[in-house]
């Protein structure tokens, strides 16, 4: 019910956020007009509102002069409303009698001219102490959370984020796209500045996994439905067929060794196309879990239906083998979601200058992980397509970055894993090798360090962006080579050198599916297209949907250390959030007048949050308030009013309309 | 305002052959009028049009560059006609890039509306300017072609040379990191092409009359880059390219020590001949540098049966 | 080339002006745009050296008689006048005006150019010569 303005007694509080909004806005003339208006008890201006202070003034005054509405000039109120709410409940007063004017992203922060920028401050408040006087006593709801948490992604940041939360007692769901978690850094032979071996870091945590009596491990499976709210969260898991029983296999790998392909044949993803794998295959060798896959478009059974089918027999008493199976869904309850959805690389295809897919000889980064790694299609021989060994290599940074016909950003990692990678192929190949850059970024700890070494290690540094790679030899000594053309920036010169292997240090990009993900999970994704954090310094983990966190390379391209801190830190927040136990839900909900509603249910689709629904006895529609967003759509919609919504009532938006157009 | 007439029936282009196409690259406009009739199109070349301004008018004062090229824009314009065929790919570059920044910049837009204007002509309306090569490849299309063929080819594999202007920095005519769309054409009609990585490499352009040896070095290494890849004879699309690789060839041999006698030819002339065109019709005779393998490859014997 | 692109621009952004305005790269530049099409900054390179050239002419901050701005002017006057280009008479002007050694070396290539017909005399003009832009009409460089 609202109160007839003789009652309400209001205090306006102007603030100078220092000189953001005192420089432009004339403070005190705002205050000093402010306390003329009907209704207003107490007017001031103030440097920071939002300090103890400040907020201090707000209880006092409540207490001195009997407030019972406030109205704070400031900010945006994404950044202090909650502050200033509680600051009001401190004092005793609802909440929600307090309302907040931004009158610095929308005024000082947007006009130049004092006097107008000062007038149309004078009209926002005007505005605002008419509207609250309008204003009444909401509460907030509290809905419970479900205490699991789902992990999408099973690379280096899923898995450390899914452990921190298993060790700390949580149910965590781990649900990884591919046959096996581990992702990208399970590609990698040594990781910088360190060189450890990834697989030796990665591996025990993958196993680990694996044994977690609080993970439920998901692979070869996709998030396919998200429905529900912070805290309640209802997902579809579909597990798509293996064709091999994960229960009954017990990871002997016989039934690989039997396939009636004698020799590999077909590409193998896992190493790029490098290598060749059997139709029946495990992606790599220490696979979590340790369970094949068989592929139907390349197995005889699957495309013929007369194969001998020599796996089955290997298995023998198992049975775990089953032609059969079918995709599995699983439906589960978590409270909140760490999306670890990771990142592909930049394909060079795109900067067709470099000779990627042209010319053999040419590779990805990704490519030489593979080469280099012991457990790679050449067991760690450095061997070229053509058969040779290279004696000099010559490694290109920043393809398909820091450029604006292929992706504008730094990709952070190329410098040190092109480092890292030059290290690497002087140790297995002895060639001549010569790192081309434009700038070498090496901020972490320990890195420029390591490029220290590798400048002691003799191999070559160019500063120049490489204009081509390109066949064309101008004399006998450059015949059967790549020839990489650059201006030696340093040196002042434009330089031909004929190399035997080039490597594109290819960039980070988003996943391919990251749209898709992103509108299944009801986040966002930023211009360049990785998802979207809710604040880049003080929220790196959060996004703008409440429950919903994020890990790793889909937020933007990092290293591994990064990735773990930022997978604990996301682990946290969600540990934050269930441990609290519930989560409380703002009242700006909308609410059917069931007197007034006709029932014609025009609302019910409407709603982009499933929160209407329809009483069919009663024949009135219904609005759950905790699914309720209040975003207002129903509210303009419905056909016979009946549709209201908390805090934004039609006489606290006319109030506030009269206000700034009272001196038109 | 009369509408460029239908041929019998094929399609008809306004044609802009520009000023060297009446001296130095002659057998670029005997090949190219030859080669459009073989295909039953039509070429109506724009009358009174003016030269384009190439790279000098740029030199001394960009306005005036645009407002020149622009007449010609505006011809085209005034007679009804949408396109505006330019085989030199340098006359290509200035008439494209006019009609790039009269639309993208407004002064420009601007200032040549009035000096149009002040002429009595119309003033531009997306006029859209095309290259002979990519409208063979998007009009007739590389199978349309391969079916009209009548002659073998008896001559040698080609190294396909596009040069700069017309692949870049437009990329409607061929993309410009290895463009394939001439390759395409003349191995449609039978014609071998080589991988040639120097396909798109300057020549230098005028670069040959005024700072000489710079000139000769760039063209030494496109012919001998050619012949390394297997190459017999050039095929180029662009007037100054094709004099440049073809008048110096006895230059760059005295001075380089190397045997160079390779013909350079025109597109046009190549599909010209496969068409069935006459060896003067398509300015074989013009051309200076491989005479003899010119001779010896575009010999007419009987026809042959029509290659399917 | 004694300064690549690179240096170019860069001594065009810290006002290095007489060294820019005389080297020999912008005259040597041959518009084939490979750079413009490559740079990653998207800057329009090619434009930037028709800049510098015409910048270099305004000031006549070329060695006197140096072949290329003498080309460019003749081809400019030429075409100004009568609305074509005529090559032979081009190359006449041009060599007279800056150095005439270039005929002696031409003369060779004149004779074959004689003999495949792929010599013109004549000095082209268009016939509405009065729908030419008139004069220099000083429109402000675009900025690139």
């Amino acid at each position: 019910m609202s109160e007839a303005n003789g009652n309400v007694r209001i205090g306006v509080y102007v603030c100078h956020c220092g000189a953001n909004i005192g420089s432009i806005v004339d403070c005190k003339a705002v205050a000093e007009y402010a306390a003329g208006l009907a209704g207003v008890a107490v007017a001031r201006d103030y440097k920071y509102m939002c300090s103890d202070p400040g907020q201090d003034l707000i209880r006092q005054d409540v207490q001195e002069h009997g407030l019972n509405r406030i109205v704070v000039a400031s900010c945006s109120p994404h950044l202090h409303e909650h502050t200033f709410r509680t600051a009001a409940g401190k004092a005793g007063l609802n909440p929600y009698y307090m309302h907040m004017v931004n009158i610095r992203e929308h005024d000082s922060w947007v006009h130049e001219d004092r006097a107008s920028a000062t007038a149309k401050a004078i009209d926002m408040v005007r505005a605002a102490v008419r509207r609250v006087a309008r204003h009444q006593a909401l509460t907030r709801g509290s809905v419970p959370i479900h205490p699991a948490v789902l992990v999408v992604g099973g690379g280096i940041a899923g898995i450390h984020a899914a452990l921190t939360l298993a060790n700390a007692g949580k149910k965590v769901y781990l649900v990884e796209k591919q046959p096996s978690i581990g992702g990208h850094m399970a590609m990698f032979d040594k990781t910088f500045p360190t060189l450890d071996c990834a697989a030796c870091i990665l591996t025990p945590k993958m196993s680990s996994v694996k044994a977690h009596p609080n993970i439920t491990l998901w692979t070869n499976a996709e998030v396919t439905k998200v429905d529900g709210y912070v805290g309640n969260f209802k997902v579809r898991v579909t597990r798509w067929p293996r064709f091999i029983e994960e229960d009954l296999c017990s990871g002997c790998l016989e039934c690989i060794e039997a396939c009636v392909y004698k020799e590999p044949k077909f590409a193998d993803e896992f190493n790029l196309g490098l290598g060749k794998r059997k139709p029946i295959y495990i992606p790599f060798p220490q696979a979590v879990p340790q369970v094949p896959i068989i592929d139907p478009e390349t197995c005889i059974q699957f495309k013929s239906g007369k194969c001998k089918k020599s796996c089955l027999a290997a298995c023998g008493e198992r049975k775990a083998i089953n032609f059969q199976q079918k995709e599995q869904v699983e439906e589960i309850d978590v409270g909140a979601v760490i999306l670890a959805t990771g990142f592909k690389t930049f394909d060079p295809l795109r900067t067709p200058y470099y000779g990627y897919g042209q010319y053999p000889n040419v590779y990805t980064s990704l490519e030489v992980e593979r080469l280099v790694n012991a457990s790679g299609p050449t067991a760690g021989e450095v061997v070229l397509r053509d058969g040779r060994k290279p004696k000099s290599i010559g490694i290109i940074h920043c393809v398909g970055s820091r450029d604006v016909a292929a992706n504008r950003w730094c990709s952070r990692v190329c410098c040190m894993y092109s480092l890292k990678l030059a290290h690497l192929l002087k140790e297995h190949t002895g060639a001549e090798v010569f790192n081309f850059y434009i700038d070498m970024r090496t901020p972490g700890k320990g890195f420029e360090e390591f490029y220290q070494q590798l400048l002691n290690e003799g191999v070559h540094f160019i500063r120049g962006r490489v204009a081509e790679v390109t066949d064309w030899a101008l004399d006998p000594t450059e015949e059967g080579k790549l020839v990489l053309r650059v201006e030696d920036t340093l040196l002042g010169v434009v330089r031909r050198i004929p190399v035997d292997m080039v490597v594109l240090s290819v960039g980070l990009e988003p996943q391919p599916d990251a749209q898709d993900v992103r509108r299944l999970f009801n986040i966002s994704c930023a211009t360049e297209g990785f998802f979207l954090e809710r604040h880049p310094k003080l929220a790196p983990v959060n996004t703008f949907t409440d429950g919903i966190f994020l890990a790793g390379c889909c937020q933007g391209p990092r290293d591994i250390p990064d990735t773990v801190a930022q997978a604990g830190a996301a682990a946290a927040e969600a540990l934050a959030l269930i441990d609290a136990g519930s989560v409380e839900v703002e009242p700006n909900t909308a609410y059917v007048l069931e007197e007034v509603c006709s029932g014609c249910r025009t609302c019910v689709p409407l709603c982009p949050y499933n929160a209407i629904s329809f009483d069919l006895q009663k024949n009135r529609a219904q609005i759950h308030p905790v699914l309720c967003k209040g975003c207002g759509t129903c509210v303009a919609a419905c056909p016979t009013g009946s549709i209201r919504q908390h805090l934004f009532e039609d006489e606290e938006i006319f109030e506030e309309i009269e206000g700034v157009l009272a001196n038109v | 305002m009369n509408e460029p007439k239908e041929g019998n029936g094929g399609k008809s282009y306004v044609y802009y052959p520009g000023c060297s196409l009446s001296a130095t690259g002659v057998a670029y406009d005997e090949s190219l009028r030859t080669l459009f009739r073989l295909l039953n199109l039509r070429l109506q070349e724009l009358e009174d049009w003016n030269c384009c301004g190439a790279t000098s008018y740029m030199c001394i004062d960009e306005g005036s560059a645009f407002l020149l090229s622009a007449r010609n824009l505006s011809l085209a314009q005034k007679i009804g006609a949408r396109e505006l065929v330019a085989p030199c790919a340098a006359c290509y570059l200035v008439l494209r890039k006019t009609q790039d920044y009269v639309e993208k910049h407004r002064e420009i837009g601007g200032k040549v509306s009035e000096s149009l204007q002040r002429a009595g002509l119309p003033p531009l309306d997306g006029v859209k300017v095309r290259h002979p090569l990519e409208v063979l490849y998007n009009d007739l299309g590389v199978e349309k072609l391969r079916q009209l063929a009548v002659r073998q080819w008896q001559g040698g594999r080609i190294a396909c040379y596009y040069g700069c202007q017309a692949v870049r920095p437009y990329d409607e005519v061929d993309r410009p990191h290895n463009p394939m769309r001439m390759d395409e054409l003349l191995r449609a009609v039978g014609v071998p092409t080589v991988d040639y990585a120097l396909k798109t490499k300057c020549c230098g352009g005028s670069l040959t009359g005024t700072v000489h040896e710079v000139g000769l070095r760039l063209n030494y290494i496109l012919l001998k880059e050619a012949r390394r890849k297997g190459a017999e004879a050039i095929v180029t699309l662009c007037p100054l390219c094709q004099f440049n690789l073809d008048v110096y060839q006895a230059e760059i041999a005295r001075q380089s020590g190397e045997r160079f006698d390779m013909p350079v030819l025109y597109f046009t002339q190549v599909l010209g001949w496969a068409l069935g065109g006459d060896f003067k019709e398509l300015g074989l005779k013009r051309s200076i540098s491989g005479s003899d393998l010119i001779r010896r490859w575009f010999t007419a014997k009987e026809e042959v049966e029509a290659y399917v | 080339m004694d300064f690549t692109p690179r240096r170019v621009i860069a001594l065009v952004r810290e006002g290095f002006r007489a060294d820019v305005l005389s080297c020999q790269t912008i005259w040597l530049c041959a518009s084939c745009y490979s750079c413009a099409v490559h740079c990653p900054q998207n800057v329009h390179i090619t434009d930037l050296m028709y800049s510098l050239k015409r910048e270099a002419i305004r000031h006549r901050m070329y060695p006197a008689r140096f072949p290329i701005p003498v080309l460019a002017r003749e081809f400019y006057e030429l075409v100004r006048k009568r609305g074509r280009n005529s090559e032979i008479w081009l190359v006449l002007r041009m060599a007279l005006k800056s150095n005439p050694f270039i005929l002696l070396n031409m003369a060779k290539y004149g004779f074959s150019l004689l003999r495949t017909g792929r010599m013109s005399l004549r000095m082209e003009r268009i016939q509405r010569v009065e729908e030419l832009p008139k004069e220099l009409n000083g429109m402000k460089e675009v900025a690139s």
